[in-house]
């Protein structure tokens, strides 16, 4: 318990003297995408962004994954002295260092593993979905001294790393955690805790979240046996120590025990076991099941005026408004507000809705906003009082303000972004809005194909939705956004400077720099010229 | 040019695509019921779901059966006819689609759940302006699917990977991870399979091995996911429009429906886009009255194939009145046909071996038949065997069912008489003498004729049929629906009278679903037979259609759509999908009810 006391204090000095680290996917516990110690980028300068430089790290791409999005730590002691460094972890069992002034990397590790994955199935090359590797975005944990940091993560063979942020060495031996060859997302830590959850059954093990306790070394899972359990950032924890997240396709039947297409909430027991907590489905869970319309999202967990709250989103292209202390309502099926169709009209499984991750932050005037990025043509129904140019047809950000009157809870939508190539991941910093459009070809379906036309890129050798060689072929590249975070302004973009796409990964913003990685194994740093 | 042997395996993927995936898709889709792939849902024509999770009596009386959408499609109607007819898809993961041939030389589709347009496609081909009520021009022939010869099986479940355990957690022991058994079973977890089994039914990669290495090592051998239909090679193609996620994971096939529109060339087109993935293949002549299609799959030397069938009616457009197949396995694609005579009155209908059975009217019938039912060798298209009487006045497409352990033909007369006959001797040594033949049910004076029949076995084995009818009686004013129960003894088969449906106007034939019968008062306008009314004169008279649900073995009513549909219904057949079932009217607009099952597509 001291320890954690020690490391919560230790975060509270970093974030008060050193600036704005960004220690776990979406930025902290709760997810919530909101860099709130950014003090150097702002609506006013960010148009003067620039690419500061781009690194290429030496990550072999599995399936459609390569690199991650960088977890970053301000003030590190090395050997050399303090450095700012960026972790990124790479889908081949790599680890990187980078020294986040110039790009220079400090280490480089490659996991040791005995592992040998098997060559058939979804064990080896396991299509799209399971590509094998290292997949969980690392989490970094300030130590017991200051400008000390370990950084966890779990390696292809299933086992935790602990290792020094400052020069990429074991700082214990990797430990026994899961099963190998899973599909963990993005680490989460709270109280001496590390979190996790894994999806799509890769390895043949099943949809589970994950908990591994730092003091006695127990490990946990907790199946809701439903669908997967695949936010993109990962679990959410609350400040209680609850862990939620959105499970993907199956049934939800709560007689059975089966929560599929909900939110589910574990916590630990005193053991170190994981127990379910609470739930919430959607009235239409089990149509969405039908649609194959996960809730793939990392829920956000905040409070707001007292109220304990949470925000999620899914395929379905939905908000959901949820109070963490009546989760779900007696019938669990009850929210405090249920937006309409933002997108995907269709109700499309692929290409279309919600993949990314939402933000949340809280304006001076005390106005909670929730930004969602989204695939695909927003809803005609849809409409903002503020609206960039061209409603989005690929993709864009949409965003909320929450209103409260007595008993009735209400996003009502505030702006819509510019089109752009499938949105992603959301932050939030010092009153910009970062995001961006991956460019990955998010078809699953290939198109259907004349006999008289030409074949087009070759085929996956493994099945799987949509096959990976095929949407490589057809993916663009990314481009990064500002968007003035009160009207959605267009503040800055990328244009053509990144020359890749990625998938299933994201973006990080850290001390004035915004961060975004590749498939092609580039590792993109923009700021503004005097922070160099 | 193509290889001919690459073009056998692409044609054996699509076969195999074809008959497999459709079979994982019909334990995906919504509801779990089969798809409809040609008129009257099946070869034999039976017009029966077995199952439906949602439709059935029970629920339909609880309520919440209603309209869940409509959808007025881009088409010109061409005399009456404008919606041909509909075949269902489950062509996309989650989804399926409505495809609807029209009139317009065209096809459209639409999502079932949501009556979204998914997609059009007209064919070029020119139609002749003019046409009459029995020669409309354009398109007539109503698409086919793939059909498979055996009667389908009922299907049950619902969506993909149902079998799980209940939630549950474990915690391991220090340093060890988790425990080895909760990472067991496949993604479903270790309930969802029983301990030691393996991996999951939807496995993908085998079971779990310990966590991490120096572990324990996986004590339960996985076995591996089980490859869904359609395979490696159907994915290799490329043309993977139709994703399906069948029980053993997921699967990128070329799926696709035949169809022929003015120009009689025969098109393959693809269920996700429309666009022809097999060429254009000769098959019709031109501006020919074509019955709807029907497509059977066949495999010879391995390779997978389909033979399509079709009839060309009342000589229209100088084409003679004939049954027509094209084998297309050999490169050459042959097509043979048969001269019938007399006009058949419909598409044919298949037993399980295959042999084609074709209603034939009245006419002249030159060389050929007429009041006749013929039975055709498949394929060759040679005659086996011929039922003729001069008092039958066939008007509808044959009907083959099973009763007991009789194989039976029924067709119905225009005056309503049903003649059942024996599908391995028709007529008897004479080819005159049918099995039975019941009283007439029609005695209206209109030049309305029941067009097909429907079958369906209940719980206690009874066989029923219904057929539609016109003219005042007993019960009703206008016609309705007649449901009419098999009897066998001593082999001396029967039809006995079991319930009569309300009052209808030019009651559509009716199809079943899982004990529930789908009946239509069409609304349309019949004038008296041989009187020379035009189509729009007929359009003018005719009057909204409504759409019945009845208990199928009583009749009772369960539910009506009461004055939702603002159009009448000329001809085209009524279609069912999972918990939901459909109506085309003469304005080309598409009415599905249903149960909501949870769907929620508020704005």
């Amino acid at each position: 318990m001291r320890r954690v006391v020690v490391a919560l204090g230790i975060i509270c000095l970093c974030a008060a003297c050193w600036g704005a680290d960004w220690l776990a996917e979406g930025g902290d516990p709760g997810r919530t995408g909101w860099q709130k110690n950014e003090t150097i980028l702002n609506p006013q300068n960010v148009k003067d962004m620039k690419l500061l430089w781009k690194t290429h790290l030496d990550s072999t791409p599995r399936e459609m994954h390569n690199l991650f999005p960088p977890v970053i730590a301000e003030r590190v002691d090395t050997a050399n002295g303090p450095r700012q460094i960026a972790v990124v972890a790479g889908v081949s069992d790599d680890l990187f260092g980078i020294d986040v002034s110039e790009g220079e990397q400090l280490w480089h590790v490659h996991f040791d593993s005995d592992y040998t994955p098997p060559t058939t199935s979804r064990g080896g090359q396991g299509g799209t979905l399971c590509p094998g590797g290292q997949l969980a975005v690392p989490v970094i944990v300030p130590a017991d001294a200051l400008g000390k940091y370990t950084v966890y993560t779990v390696s292809w063979d299933g086992r935790l790393r602990e290792i020094n942020l400052a020069d990429g060495r074991d700082i214990v031996p990797p430990q026994k955690f899961m099963p190998p060859n899973t599909k963990p997302w993005a680490m989460n830590y709270f109280d001496g805790v590390l979190y996790t959850s894994i999806s799509q059954g890769c390895g043949g093990v099943p949809f589970s979240f994950f908990s591994y306790d730092l003091a006695t070394r127990k490990a946990s899972a907790f199946l809701p046996s439903g669908g997967g359990l695949w936010g993109r950032r990962g679990v959410a924890i609350a400040p209680d120590g609850t862990v939620y997240m959105g499970t993907g396709d199956g049934p939800y039947n709560p007689e059975a025990k089966n929560l599929g297409d909900s939110i589910v909430s574990v916590k630990l027991d005193a053991n170190k076991q994981l127990q379910l907590a609470g739930y919430f489905a959607p009235p239409d869970a089990n149509w969405m099941w039908h649609r194959d319309l996960d809730i793939n999202v990392t829920p956000m967990v905040f409070d707001y005026k007292g109220h304990h709250l949470l925000v999620d989103s899914s395929k379905q292209c939905r908000l959901w408004l949820l109070d963490r202390d009546n989760f779900g309502g007696a019938d669990h099926q009850t929210a405090l507000y249920r937006s309409p169709l933002i997108c995907n009209d269709d109700q499309q499984y692929d290409a279309k809705g919600v993949w990314g991750a939402l933000a949340t932050w809280r304006d001076s005037n005390g106005t909670q906003w929730i930004i969602m990025p989204f695939w695909g043509p927003v809803s005609r129904d849809f409409h903002a009082p503020i609206e960039n140019g061209k409603r989005p047809e690929q993709g864009g950000v949409a965003a909320f303000k929450l209103e409260q009157k007595g008993d009735n809870w209400t996003l009502a939508p505030a702006w819509l972004s510019q089109d752009m190539d499938m949105a992603e991941e959301a932050i939030v910093a010092n009153g910009v809005v970062y995001t961006y459009g991956s460019g990955e070809d998010t078809h699953q379906q290939r198109p259907e194909r004349g006999y008289n036309e030409p074949a087009g890129p070759p085929t996956p050798t493994a099945p799987g939705p949509g096959g990976s060689a095929t949407r490589i072929a057809n993916s663009t590249h990314a481009t990064l956004y500002a968007l003035d975070a009160v009207t959605g302004k267009t503040l800055w973009s990328s244009g053509d400077q990144i020359t890749s796409w990625n998938h299933s990964s994201g973006i990080s913003v850290a001390n004035g720099r915004v961060y975004i990685d590749t498939y092609d194994g580039n590792l993109y740093c923009f700021g503004i010229a005097r922070q160099q | 040019m193509r290889n001919l042997s690459v073009k056998k395996t692409l044609i054996a993927g699509i076969g195999l695509a074809i008959l497999g995936v459709g079979t994982a898709y019909t334990q995906f889709g919504r509801g779990g019921a089969s798809d409809w792939t040609t008129t009257q849902m099946n070869a034999q024509r039976t017009a029966w779901i077995k199952s439906d999770t949602y439709i059935s009596k029970e629920n339909m009386e609880k309520g919440g059966f209603k309209l869940q959408w409509k959808w007025r499609v881009e088409n010109q109607p061409r005399q009456l006819q404008s919606i041909v007819s509909a075949v269902t898809a489950s062509s996309g993961i989650g989804r399926t689609v409505s495809i609807l041939s029209l009139t317009s030389n065209s096809f459209a589709a639409a999502d079932d759940d949501t009556g979204n347009l998914y997609w059009t496609r007209h064919i070029d081909a020119p139609i002749p302006s003019g046409g009459t009520t029995n020669c409309p021009g354009g398109l007539t022939a109503g698409a086919s699917r793939p059909s498979e010869l055996a009667p389908p099986a009922a299907v049950a479940g619902r969506g993909f990977g149902g079998n799980r355990g209940p939630y549950t957690s474990a915690v391991g022991e220090p340093g060890e991870g988790v425990p080895t058994w909760i990472m067991q079973g496949g993604m479903f977890g270790p309930s969802g399979a029983p301990r030691g089994a393996g991996a999951g039914p939807n496995g993908r990669g085998g079971a779990a091995p310990a966590a991490g290495p120096g572990g324990a090592p996986g004590a339960i051998p996985g076995a591996p996911g089980v490859p869904a239909a359609g395979g490696a090679d159907a994915a290799a193609r490329g043309r993977g429009a139709a994703a399906g996620r069948g029980p053993g994971g997921f699967n990128f096939a070329p799926q696709g429906f035949f169809a022929v529109g003015s120009d009689g060339v025969l098109h393959m087109l693809g269920n996700n886009a429309g666009k022809d993935i097999e060429k254009p293949v000769p098959f019709l002549p031109a501006n020919a009255n074509v019955s709807d299609l029907i497509a059977v799959p066949e495999t010879v030397n391995g390779t997978s194939s389909n033979i399509v069938y079709a009839a060309t009616m009342n000589s229209c457009g100088g084409v003679p009145n004939r049954v027509w197949a094209i084998d297309l396995a050999p490169e050459e694609k042959p097509v043979t046909h048969f001269d019938t005579g007399a006009s058949p009155v419909g598409p044919p209908a298949l037993f399980a071996d295959g042999t084609l059975y074709v209603a034939i009217g009245s006419g002249a019938a030159g060389s050929g038949y007429s009041h006749a039912l013929v039975a055709l060798e498949p394929k060759t298209l040679r005659l086996k065997d011929w039922f003729t009487d001069p008092k039958a006045d066939f008007s509808s497409t044959p009907m083959i069912f099973k009763s007991g352990d009789k194989e039976v033909v029924a067709a119905a007369t225009k005056d309503g008489r049903i003649y059942l006959l024996d599908t391995g001797s028709l007529g008897g040594s004479d080819h005159k003498t049918p099995r039975y033949v019941s009283t007439a049910f029609s005695n209206s004076k209109m030049d309305y004729a029941p067009a097909a029949l429907a079958s369906w076995q209940d719980a206690d084995g009874t066989t029923w049929i219904l057929e539609p009818f016109a003219g005042k009686t007993a019960d009703v004013a206008d016609g309705g629906v007649v449901a009419l129960k098999v009897e066998d003894e001593d082999g001396s088969l029967s039809l006995v009278s079991g319930w009569v449906s309300p009052d209808m106007v030019s009651p559509l034939p009716p199809i079943v679903v899982n004990g529930v019968v789908f009946a239509a008062s069409s609304g349309e306008y019949h004038p008296a037979s041989g009187s020379a009314v035009s189509a729009a004169e007929r359009a003018k008279h005719s009057v909204p259609a409504v759409l019945y649900a009845l208990d199928a073995t009583t009749g009772k009513q369960l539910w009506s759509s009461g004055k939702t549909i603002t159009s009448f219904v000329a001809g085209t057949g009524l279609w069912a999908t999972a918990g939901q079932a459909y109506i085309a009217t003469y304005d080309s607009t598409v009415y599905a009810f249903g149960f909501a099952m949870d769907r929620d597509l508020t704005h």
